[in-house]
């Protein structure tokens, strides 16, 4: 039986599955996102606006109750093999993402709004609109939105960096111990 | 004798009925104060697009309703949706093409009493190159010299060539477009 909370020694189940849920949507978001943005115009590229809008409102309200999730809980600390440059690095590199992870889905939504598209979330319901039409702000909330997914890659590229050095060069848990069946002190039945 | 006895009143009598007395209504417009909307989806989010210019030619009393008719002009290079992109698209071939179709056209060709106090208009309303026969309900508010009118109708954009192709299925941009309007007018 998997344990669901995470513990002073181990992730469980919650945070270990939203956080390669979430892994998967930004991959999947970020090719859609580039794709997207390159199509002529035309009854597909609105589709798959749309279709990036609803990902975006879902991956938005999922990383919020992520905080809420992980605020309750005390969580892993650092490894004795972390030395405190790393732990630090590796805080704001989270930070960051998190960050990315709000941010993104705000500037699309706020883009979206100045740009005069409520954004309707998979046709089930509409998102009110966050601002009115506006088309300098529609410029500038889609070039943060830009910018921020490029940061988000680099981001992310730091973070794979990190979790191989540690698994790999270190050959300590950190990687294990967000895998599925991972860390070496986790149940056997997991 | 006889002839003037009987040719007079009836004379008079074809003249009285000639008489703009019970002729219909002319009002004219009060465009500050009159809209033509219609509401679309796109994405399953909605939108309103306005015409920013029509004219309109109106004859029109509840006394005479047969002598009453309605006919709209509409510049369809005039509309806004609150979205510069879309705006930009609208008039451009697969939807309006306005170059090739300036304008669109509403007139009725009957009214009658409807429902509520209200009237009920059979017109024609010609999008692109298509016309076709529509049922529109609608109310009056006749204040001395000064009327509102209010109504709406729902039409299947695709019945009028508007957004085919791609755009046919009504997946990404339904295809059920509610047209209303509110005219103020004088007379």
């Amino acid at each position: 039986m998997a344990r669901l909370s995470d513990t002073q020694t181990a992730f469980g189940a919650v945070t270990k599955l939203a956080h390669w849920l979430t892994a998967l949507t930004v991959f999947g978001m970020i090719g859609l996102g580039l794709y997207m943005a390159d199509l002529p115009l035309g009854a597909a590229k609105l589709e798959l606006y749309g279709l990036h809008k609803s990902i975006g409102v879902v991956v938005l309200v999922v990383t919020l109750a992520r905080f809420g999730w992980r605020s309750r809980q005390p969580g892993p600390g650092a490894l004795p093999s972390h030395v405190a440059w790393e732990h630090l690095l590796a805080k704001a590199t989270h930070l960051a993402l998190y960050a990315c992870l709000i941010g993104l889905p705000l500037t699309g939504w706020i883009a979206s709004s100045a740009a005069g598209f409520p954004v309707s979330v998979f046709g089930l319901f509409t998102l009110p609109n966050l601002v009115g039409p506006d088309p300098s702000l529609q410029k500038g909330a889609a070039a943060i939105h830009s910018w921020m997914a490029w940061a988000m890659m680099g981001l992310i590229g730091l973070h794979i960096l990190g979790a191989l050095k540690h698994h790999v060069v270190d050959k300590d848990e950190t990687l294990r111990r967000m895998a599925p069946h991972g860390a070496k002190s986790a149940s056997p039945f997991l | 004798m006889i002839a003037f006895r009987i040719g007079a009143p009836l004379l008079a009598g074809g003249l009285f009925l000639a008489s703009p007395v019970w002729a219909a209504d002319s009002w004219t417009t009060v465009p500050s104060d009159s809209a033509l909307t219609f509401q679309g989806s796109q994405m399953g989010a909605d939108f309103t697009g306005h015409f920013q210019s029509f004219s309109s030619d109106i004859l029109f009393s509840p006394d005479d309703l047969p002598g009453s008719k309605v006919d709209v002009t509409i510049d369809m290079m005039s509309a806004t949706t609150g979205s510069a992109d879309r705006d930009a698209q609208i008039p451009q071939g697969p939807w309006f093409a306005a170059e090739d179709h300036p304008t669109a056209h509403f007139v009725t060709t009957a009214i009658a009493p409807g429902a509520d106090g209200g009237y009920l208009a059979q017109a024609e309303l010609t999008i692109r190159e298509v016309t076709k026969p529509v049922e529109i309900p609608f109310t009056v508010a006749i204040d001395g010299a000064k009327a509102v009118a209010d109504g709406s109708l729902t039409i299947d954009r695709v019945d009028y060539h508007v957004g085919l192709g791609e755009w046919e299925s009504g997946d990404a941009v339904g295809r059920d477009v509610t047209i209303t309007f509110h005219i103020e007018a004088t007379k």
